[in-house]
């Protein structure tokens, strides 16, 4: 089990603490997407990341439509892997969309959670008026499936299995398929559409770990009402809105994030 | 307008643009296919350029990438002007963090392409829709075909074991064809069951060291009669054979049963039908080699994808078989973590192998190699 599911996830573990943080990284990227600030925590954690069934160095023959058509299955992997490699007392950190699936998580396995710092986190990206302003529309997340679409699975995904001499080499075709950083393009399609036509707003209820929630200033893809609605929903949480602005503070402004979450589990332990 | 972005303002559009996607400055081409002057877009943020999507695509996508790759390149995207959607656009993107940082973004129109990209697009997506709705109805089928099969056999074991009466000699030969051709039906249902069941999802597999001596003789004994009736020698090569694989036991079985069979459909009467092992790294890899027809080049690249036949040989017309046994083995083998292979020569033999995690530590492997 141990094996497998490190291999299916390319967990990679270090750090010399006894607590683990566990990063869990955005839609469109991969586990890439901490290195500038998971570094600033290996002194006093153990730092656990992993990529997605389908990013990164993923196993994508692991992919199964059924178990990862909504963020359930993505929730369960995070579970398996904190039980694969005995992750107790966990502080989740997730990036956009894996802020949903770690709440999903933490209501899997109350008792591994400790914190969740959730950045940057809406649990629906539509809108539906009057009453709630996820910040899209339906036209605008078709119109970025399209876009997904032609820069994942355009002329790269097509060419690749007629390049290919044989069954197996799917080093091969990660090489030809486009600059973004998907392992497999027609699974980034579907992580994308999972990830942003579902809605979440009922499973921000009944969420026994404390959670922080980090907000930027400016962004385009959590709008403060998405954002304030999982403040409002998820019982006892703590808001901090940080200067940086954009959609990926952790990347764009890592100093200011890794004070975000240093004062917040700084302030748990006074 | 600095001069720089003007002088490449007849070939492409160029927009320099903060690190936070605000327009600090845009280029001639840029003007003219959005239909804006420059007054209108310095100092407004980058989306309102781009069309349905682009603002979520930009945010989630390529800032992130950019920031880890420091430049993007053959971005598609739709780009929106004045009066709306300006068509396809393919982009480059560079990410400049020499002082300020600033974000350079250059794209040309593509209207052509773009055509050609969405014919290519619902093509693949029909053939999508086409292949999910064969696996359905092969599944359906197979339930169906499979219960009346079975009243076939239960009658004919009726009849043959006297139950209605005593056989004269000619009667029983009749049963014992028509029973012997229900038991091919039944196979070939068999492997479009599990053809169906492997698309649909994880094969049900318990995986446990298997050593691969074990599954060899099991495999080797299972076929070997069929073997010598063919006329073909039989053959092991000494190799890794008291090493261990991960593996659903049964599940290698029937690969391995599926390559011998295989072999053995496809090797002329003198021929030869070995089986060799080795290691390669972490794995161990069993080989089945034989001295059959071959396979032509351009059929080795398909061969473990379904429905895919040998159809040049001659020799195969009255094999028979729908296709599928590869490429169950295929789905098989990467259930368990494992690969298949094929290398073949035409008129000299093929060689198929399957590769598995090796499940013996290092340390204990020295003298099973030498």
């Amino acid at each position: 089990m141990a094996v497998s599911v490190t291999v299916r996830n390319n967990v990679k573990v270090f750090g010399s603490g006894q607590q683990p943080v566990l990063f869990a990284h955005g839609f469109g990227c991969d586990q890439n997407m901490w290195r500038f600030i998971a570094p600033a925590f290996t002194d006093r954690f153990k730092v656990v990341l992993f990529d997605y069934v389908g990013c990164g160095g993923s196993d994508i023959t692991a992919y199964r439509a059924e178990r990862y058509q909504s963020l359930q299955g993505y929730a369960r992997d995070i579970v398996e892997i904190a039980e694969a490699h005995d992750l107790r007392d966990i502080v989740f950190v997730g990036h956009s969309v894996s802020s949903m699936i770690g709440i999903l998580a933490a209501k899997l396995a109350p008792e591994r959670f400790a914190q969740l710092i959730l950045l940057v986190p809406s649990a629906c990206h539509l809108d539906f008026p009057p009453d709630y302003f996820g910040g899209f529309t339906r036209a605008d997340l078709e119109g970025l499936l399209d876009l997904m679409e032609k820069n994942y699975v355009g002329w790269a995904s097509f060419l690749a299995p007629m390049v290919m001499k044989n069954d197996d080499q799917p080093a091969l075709q990660k090489e030809l398929a486009t600059s973004f950083c998907a392992a497999d393009p027609s699974i980034a399609r579907r992580f994308a559409a999972v990830t942003f036509l579902s809605d979440h707003r009922n499973d921000l209820q009944g969420v026994n770990v404390p959670a922080l929630i980090i907000q930027c200033s400016d962004d385009a893809l959590a709008p403060a009402s998405a954002i304030d609605f999982v403040h409002r929903q998820l019982p006892g949480s703590a808001m901090r809105t940080l200067q940086a602005s954009g959609h990926c503070p952790h990347m764009t402004h890592p100093t200011e994030t890794i004070a975000a979450i240093n004062e917040y589990l700084s302030s748990l332990r006074s | 307008m600095s001069q720089r972005l003007e002088w490449g303002g007849s070939l492409a559009g160029s927009f320099i643009l903060t690190a936070d996607c605000r327009i600090l400055e845009v280029n001639g081409a840029a003007l003219r296919w959005l239909g804006y002057s420059e007054d209108e877009l310095v100092g407004k943020p980058f989306h309102v350029v781009l069309g349905s999507g682009g603002q979520f695509f930009l945010q989630s996508q390529i800032l992130p990438m950019l920031k880890l790759k420091g430049s993007l390149e053959e971005i598609y995207l739709r780009m929106r002007g004045k009066s709306g959607d300006t068509g396809p656009m393919l982009a480059n993107t560079a990410l400049r963090e020499t002082g300020e940082p600033r974000i350079e973004f250059t794209f040309l129109r593509i209207p052509q392409r773009g055509h050609l990209e969405d014919e290519l697009l619902q093509a693949r997506k029909m053939a999508e829709q086409a292949s999910d709705a064969k696996t359905k109805f092969l599944g359906m089928m197979s339930h169906e075909l499979r219960t009346p099969l079975q009243l076939i056999g239960l009658n004919n074991q009726m009849l043959l074991g006297g139950e209605c009466g005593l056989l004269n000699e000619e009667q029983k030969e009749m049963l014992e064809a028509s029973q012997s051709a229900a038991d091919s039906v039944a196979v070939l249902i068999d492997d479009i069951l599990d053809f169906v069941r492997m698309q649909g999802g994880p094969a049900n597999l318990t995986l446990e060291p298997v050593r691969v001596s074990r599954v060899l003789d099991r495999a080797e004994i299972s076929l070997r009669h069929r073997l010598h009736q063919a006329g073909l020698i039989c053959a092991r090569r000494p190799g890794v054979e008291n090493l261990s694989v991960l593996a659903d036991k049964n599940r290698l079985q029937q690969i391995l049963l599926n390559l011998l069979n295989n072999a053995l459909k496809f090797t002329p009467r003198n021929g030869s039908v070995t089986i060799a092992s080795h290691r390669a790294d972490e794995f161990v890899v069993i080989e089945v080699i034989d001295t059959g027809c071959g396979i032509p080049p351009e059929q080795l690249q398909r061969i473990f994808e379904p429905f895919v036949q040998l159809t040049t040989s001659i020799e195969s017309t009255d094999k028979p078989g729908i296709g599928l046994g590869l490429a169950i083995c295929r789905d098989l083998a990467r259930a368990m973590g494992g690969r298949m292979g094929v290398k073949s020569e035409l008129g000299v033999g093929s060689t198929f192998s399957i590769s598995l995690p090796c499940a013996t530590p290092r340390e204990q492997t020295g003298s099973a190699e030498t």
